[in-house]
């Protein structure tokens, strides 16, 4: 595996006045997909935003291509290739899609067309969706939006939380394998999943988070299904 | 006011303020003095509404205004004497408050602004122009000064002592109204409304009684008013009245009467000291204004630091009474939002004493539960009992009477208020905070304030509100969330002590670590929907619970 | 009333309501961009009027069109105030309880009516015209230049800025930050640069309406709260939040004055609106038209 694109060092992040991870460290390198695995409050979504610079650490620091982010705010992480998709998509409900997807890059026209021309072939369901006003969109098709505005401005990794919730199975098939392109093409993608089944089909690595530490970091292929759930099940009792 | 030191402090002012008054102050002093008070009292009602409650009443001027044309026609058309023109100050005022107050407090913040500023025009339209009864842009002249009997009050010293014993009145009047329990049941309703009216309190019968109690303040002080300068015109009702006022209370601090009252002071006195700027001294004075807002949150009462609660002993605390039993049953019970169908015919029951654990995953529906259970929400179907007592679509200080109080996902509290002063501020007959504050552990940290308490603190304290509000069932939503291992511990111990004594506790959490050896029955919900049901370890291992869960594989 | 009175009124009421929407526009930009109702929203109109009137010299009486060359001075002047503005009245109570913010503009206002009463005196006066020159008559219906002439800048700016924010890349940027601040920064957009753009163009917005109005119907220090009510009850009558809500609610307000002030008396249009405004919030507090559906989030 290539060296490490996005690194947590012993991060600590307190939010809404609890501990949501404490003293985490993890390694995520370009072209590979991490899920992060753990139950609600795990510290999943906190340990995104405080990578996108949402949270602010109490503790340890996160290196993004070898280079400290501390003091750097989330705008310019967001410039410098972190691209972030939100728990619940978080969509600018009055926009349009076609509207977001250009606020979400800051170049000349041709190029930001160009871009959304790319992302159609990526995910041909947008093409079709471009003039549609953000609140009036499915599910799927928000979280599609969704995934296509953290990438406009082509991230070097996206960190990408909870994609599948609420979604219909089938909305999933068509989502993953995208990200599955994107990863091949080199981005890194850092994925927080609540179902264990879809982060074994298709991410490389699996880091499992309980109440805001790391328990278990290994690669996919060496972990079965019921392996995962019988972790995650009995966590508490094996401490 | 019953910490000794601001007692001591207020007293020393006062003195001061009383001497100044009668052994220096020249006539046109006095008379400064005298408008400066009534002010005061204005200023000291609408810090009852704006302050305390935090709802920005645009109306205030208009009380004002209305006061002092209600004295001013009393005395002029019907003839009243001294003490009855100042009655009808304080009434006109408060009746029309409490005519408006059912409709308009309901409204939210910025339409509750703007519906006062409406009426505070259309009062000032009226007084322009129904020329016949209010003497129309000229106003009414010739309002007698104050006699009481033979004895003149209507100048000069008598007049100040007259206005200054009002002012203390309205203080008296203001202190009733927000020392003690009274008090901190008005701060938690204004910093934490939703877990305030969970917890028993009856918000609408205070947002009332503050609105109509600053009308008459209002009124009163404008009834003085007209009679201290003999003269009412529309100015009285124009919007700059309101802005004085609402600039007193800011300045002197948003939460203290006596910061009112300094507020009042200074900014009378102010344009005296800033006549050297000419044209320029309102300027300055609202730019002192914004500066105030920006650099002292807490106004001039800010500056001397804040009264306290004197400490309390929790130690020899007596042991807190065992609940009433209490079981609760759920009916299928239905919630829609929009579309969306949140809650499909849920039906379940917590007999006293047990521990019913709920899980389930996001968005299927836990929360919405206890919003309905504890009538924040109203289901569209099924019926809610606890007992006897059919309590579905009733508000939600009933129902937390009725004897079901619930905690929060993310803390409802007043960050303020003393952990005992959160207790205090809810408990009902019978019940002692100190007691409850011990029972969950919380008595080292009793006299700490509730916004410095670390998170596991705050779950123990919102579960000894709902305690102390006289709750035989307790609805707790994810109070594990963020705990580490030792936290969860005590807390798995205070409910089992708890569900021992009686309580029955509806308990939701993710992790089975944590619910599964308390609950005694476990429920998973799923899309809105009861999908297994049983004993722990049963729902441990049913497919159904799993795969709401886990998730079946997609791919 | 003959149908030439009507139409007379009618247009009246446009040309009134038209300057109404472009303070009740700056208003609810505010309030999208800021989540902050500006209540010196109204003063900025003053203070644009007056504007008008002190710059009116440097255009001197060359012209036809005095008030045409003077429209981009005053709003590139109250767009820095608006600058100014944000900087000194919103970003230090931002973090703070809503009513801060109330309060702090309060006061701003203040400052700008008590300046503007040192500067010029309590007097109402009269704004430079937009265009010199008599009405046109077109039989016996006869209108007023000045008066077409504010019916079209006003016209132009409220679409000009529909435009700027729907159709540039600025205004997108702009609006993503008015719907959610926190994404706006994950996509790499300064939500404050936005929100500072955001009240320079409200109060731009607010100027030209005060330099519209001024000639027509004067300009008076006292007169901001006024125009901050009319600004507000639009906004409340177009659904809160709502760019297009605001200005058919101005409109409306516009014509229902200019109507009943005909019929009746201006104090009874007046106490007319107020008293449809409160039965409003009584029994249908969210406007006639919805509030935007937002996010649950």
């Amino acid at each position: 595996m290539s060296a490490s694109l996005l690194s947590f060092r012993n991060v600590s992040v307190r939010r809404g006045g609890a501990m949501a991870v404490r003293g985490l460290t993890l390694e995520v390198a370009s072209g590979e997909i991490v899920a992060l695995i753990g139950l609600n409050g795990a510290g999943k979504s906190s340990l995104l935003r405080a990578a996108m610079g949402l949270e602010t650490l109490t503790g340890g620091e996160i290196l993004f291509r070898d280079q400290s982010l501390a003091g750097r705010d989330t705008p310019d992480r967001a410039r410098r290739g972190i691209g972030y998709c939100p728990e619940g998509r978080r969509l600018f409900p009055g926009m349009s899609v076609s509207d977001t997807l250009h606020a979400a890059m800051k170049t000349p026209r041709r190029q930001r067309l160009a871009r959304i021309e790319e992302l159609t072939e990526l995910f041909p369901l947008l093409g079709s969706i471009l003039d549609r006003e953000s609140w009036s969109l499915s599910g799927g098709q928000q979280q599609v939006v969704a995934i296509a505005r953290a990438l406009m401005q082509r991230p070097e990794i996206l960190l990408l939380d909870e994609p599948s919730l609420g979604l219909a199975p089938v909305i999933c098939q068509e989502l993953f394998p995208a990200i599955r392109r994107l990863a091949d093409d080199g981005a890194a993608v850092l994925l927080a999943e609540q179902s264990t089944a879809t982060a074994l089909a298709v991410a490389d690595r699996i880091a499992v988070l309980h109440r805001g530490t790391l328990v278990l970091n290994e690669p996919a292929a060496a972990l079965s299904h019921d392996r995962l759930k019988t972790i995650l099940l009995s966590e508490g009792e094996q401490r | 006011m019953s910490d000794p030191r601001a007692r001591l402090t207020l007293g020393i002012a006062a003195i001061a303020l009383a001497l100044y008054a009668l052994f220096f102050a020249g006539d046109y002093a006095l008379h400064v003095l005298t408008r400066a008070g009534i002010y005061a009292i204005a200023a000291i009602g609408y810090q009852l509404i704006f302050g305390r409650l935090g709802a920005l009443s645009l109306a205030q001027g208009c009380f004002f205004g209305l006061g002092a044309y209600a004295a001013g026609l009393g005395a002029l058309e019907l003839g009243l004497g001294f003490p009855m023109t100042l009655a009808a100050g304080i009434l006109l005022p408060s009746l029309l408050a409490a005519f408006i107050a059912i409709p308009v407090l309901r409204l939210a913040s910025h339409y509750f602004a703007l519906a006062t500023l409406g009426i505070a025009q259309l009062a000032l339209l009226v007084a322009t122009n129904w020329t016949a009864v209010t003497g129309g842009a000229n106003g009414l002249f010739g309002i007698p000064p104050i006699e009481i009997g033979a004895i003149s009050l209507g100048h000069g010293l008598p007049l100040t002592i007259l206005v200054w014993a009002c002012v203390g009145l309205a203080l008296s009047i203001s202190h009733r109204m927000t020392a003690g329990k009274r008090g901190l049941a008005v701060e938690t309703l204004r910093e934490a409304p939703l877990a305030a009216a969970t917890l028993g309190i009856d918000g609408a019968a205070i947002r009332f009684r503050f609105f109509v109690a600053s009308a008459a303040l209002g009124g009163l002080a404008g009834a003085l008013q007209a009679h201290a300068i003999g003269v009412v015109s529309p100015d009285v009702l124009q919007f700059h009245v309101l802005v004085l006022i609402l600039a007193m209370t800011v300045i002197g601090g948003r939460a203290s009467p006596v910061g009112a009252v300094l507020g009042a002071l200074l900014l009378v006195h102010l344009p005296e000291w800033f006549r050297d700027f000419a044209d320029y001294y309102l300027v300055v004075y609202g730019a002192a204004l914004l500066a105030a807002i920006i650099f002292l949150p807490r106004g001039l009462a800010g500056l001397f630091g804040q009264s306290k609660m004197p400490p309390v002993e929790t130690a020899d605390a007596e042991a807190p009474r065992d609940p009433a039993p209490l079981t609760l049953s759920v009916e299928t019970v239905s919630k829609r939002f929009g579309g969306v169908t949140a809650l499909d015919g849920v039906s379940l029951t917590l007999a006293p004493g047990e521990i019913l654990g709920l899980i389930g995953p996001n968005g299927s529906g836990k929360t919405t539960l206890v919003n309905l259970l504890s009538g924040i929400e109203k289901p569209d179907g099924g019926r809610i009992l606890l007992g006897d007592a059919d309590i579905t679509g009733r508000p939600p200080e009933y129902i937390a009477r009725s004897g079901l109080c619930r905690s929060f996902q993310h803390p409802q509290i007043a960050p303020d208020l003393t952990v005992l002063e959160s207790v205090e501020a809810v408990t009902t007959e019978g019940e002692r905070a100190d007691a409850r504050v011990t029972e969950v552990g919380l008595s080292d940290g009793a006299n700490e304030k509730a916004g410095t308490l670390p998170p596991a603190a705050l779950k123990h304290l919102e579960i000894a509100r709902a305690l102390a509000a006289g709750a035989s069932i307790l609805a707790l939503d994810e109070p594990a969330a963020g705990m580490n291992e030792v936290e969860r511990t005590e807390l798995s111990t205070l409910l089992k002590r708890l569900a021992d004594a009686g309580h029955g506790i509806l308990l939701i959490d993710h992790a089975m670590d944590f619910l599964l050896p308390l609950a005694d029955r476990v429920i998973c919900l799923s899309a809105g929907q009861v999908v297994a049901e049983g004993t722990p370890a049963d729902v441990a291992r049913d497919p159904a619970a799993i795969s709401a869960y886990f998730g079946e594989s997609p791919l | 009333m003959s149908t030439i009175a009507l139409t007379q009124i009618l247009l009246n009421g446009l040309a009134l309501g038209a300057a109404y929407a472009l303070i009740a526009l700056g208003f609810v930009i505010v309030l999208n961009a800021a989540g902050a109702v500006n209540f010196a929203q109204g003063e900025l109109v003053m203070a644009g009027g007056f504007a008008a009137i002190a710059l009116a010299p440097l255009i001197g009486e060359a012209t036809a069109l005095p008030g045409l060359f003077l429209l981009p001075l005053v709003m590139g002047l109250m767009g820095l105030v608006g600058a100014g503005f944000a900087w000194l009245a919103y970003f230090p109570v931002r973090k703070r309880h809503q009513v801060a913010v109330f309060v702090s503009t309060i006061a701003a206002g203040l400052v700008l009516q008590h300046l503007a009463n040192a500067l010029f005196g309590a007097a109402p006066r009269a704004g430079p015209p937009l265009i010199t020159g008599d009405s046109l008559s077109i039989g016996a219906f006869s209108v007023s230049l000045q008066q077409i002439a504010v019916m079209v800048c006003a016209a132009l700016l409220i679409s000009g800025t529909g435009l700027f924010l729907g159709r540039t890349q600025t205004g997108r940027r702009m609006r993503a930050v008015a719907q959610d601040p926190e994404m706006a920064a994950a996509i790499g957009i300064r939500p404050k640069r936005m929100i500072t753009l955001s009240f320079a163009l409200a109060i731009a917005l607010a100027g030209a309406a005060g330099l519209l109005l001024s000639n027509q119907f004067f300009v008076s220090p006292n007169d901001g709260g006024l125009f901050m009510l009319k600004a507000y009850i639009a906004v409340t009558i177009g659904g809160w939040g709502r760019l297009d809500g605001a200005v058919i609610g101005a409109l409306l307000i516009g014509i229902f004055e200019t109507l009943v002030a005909a019929l009746a008396s201006y104090l009874v249009a007046e106490a007319l609106l107020y008293a449809v405004l409160l039965v409003m919030l009584v029994f249908r507090p969210s406007g006639l038209l919805p509030e935007r559906a937002r996010a649950r989030v």
